[in-house]
């Protein structure tokens, strides 16, 4: 929960003070956490109205949008207490895009895409720090759900928990002055992804065991 | 709530287990070793049915618990409402 609300505050703090940057204005290329050198030489990446132009190759908004949900993460974000004078501390990491190159956003408030810069003002801009900020969202997500703990969007039923619910969310089935039933978590799309039972009737099981969903069928019991 | 039989074989058929109390005896349709599911009087600790398939409401249907399908008690709200679970 913090991680987001820090990327949150971060992104939204970038958008309100920044003077505008232009993408074919600098290329920074990075190195491990740290944006290694800068320079105002090349133009790799041009956003435009209707798309973005990177590396000679024009992409559609929704192309663009695309290209990012392939993006695979490589750093995680850089402790900014810790970075010596000359690097740049990144507060989402790093992810690479095949065929693009990485992208990342410093918390100087700059957004990196395939060793350019381009303005966080701008819609490419926006729809990458949108992204960042899902990805934030969901990493917290998978950790909680790996912990067994509430999500942030935590809800308790004492009726049948549904198969699908919001996005990256949680459900207790717990009726009144008894113990929780089951934990339910939603994934990114708010389909059923996992239960853990702490008890229930019949014979033969160890709790608390889970149960994965899959195209809203639910599978086997699983030792959680 | 309300949940009648064909909630509950739509349920079981996607591989969700039930609780429900009827004539004050707790029973349940679970999982059993991952290969089959049963129908347990848990209050007495007797197994009734184990099923041949899931997805067979007519097989669902016949099962009696005394001398009550399990349909009738679904179907007629013969089951303690308060005490159903979902899973």
């Amino acid at each position: 929960m913090k991680k987001v609300i820090a990327l949150m505050l971060t992104l939204s703090m970038m958008i309100m003070s920044l003077p505008p940057i232009f993408a074919d204005q600098n290329t920074v290329s990075l190195k491990s956490d740290k944006i290694s050198s800068v320079t105002n030489s090349s133009k790799n990446v041009t956003v435009g109205t209707n798309g973005i132009v990177i590396k000679g190759k024009f992409y559609s908004k929704k192309q663009f949008k695309a290209l990012l949900d392939t993006a695979i993460k490589l750093e995680a974000p850089t402790d900014q207490n810790s970075v010596g004078t000359r690097a740049l501390p990144l507060v989402a990491g790093i992810y690479f895009i095949p065929g693009i190159g990485e992208v990342a956003i410093a918390a100087t408030g700059v957004i990196l895409i395939g060793g350019a810069v381009i303005s966080l003002t701008s819609w490419a801009g926006q729809m990458v720090s949108n992204w960042f900020l899902q990805k934030a969202v969901e990493e917290e997500y998978q950790k909680d759900k790996a912990n067994g703990v509430p999500t942030d969007k935590h809800t308790v039923t004492s009726n049948e928990p549904p198969t699908t619910s919001s996005p990256n969310s949680s459900l207790d089935l717990k009726k009144p002055n008894e113990s929780t039933k089951q934990r339910r978590y939603y994934d990114k799309n708010g389909n059923a992804d996992m239960d853990i039972d702490y008890s229930h009737g019949g014979v033969g099981h160890t709790f608390p065991h889970k149960h994965y969903w899959n195209n809203g069928q639910r599978g086997n019991e699983m030792p959680y | 709530m309300t949940y009648d039989f064909d909630m509950l074989a739509s349920d079981l058929a996607t591989g969700r287990e039930i609780e429900f109390e009827f004539n004050n005896t707790k029973y349940s349709i679970t999982c059993f070793e991952n290969r089959t599911k049963i129908l347990f009087d848990d209050s007495n600790q007797i197994l009734i049915h184990e099923f041949k398939c899931l997805s067979d409401k007519n097989e669902l249907s016949s099962i009696l618990i005394g001398t009550t399908t399990l349909e009738s008690i679904f179907r007629d709200k013969l089951y303690d409402t308060t005490t159903l679970y979902v899973l």
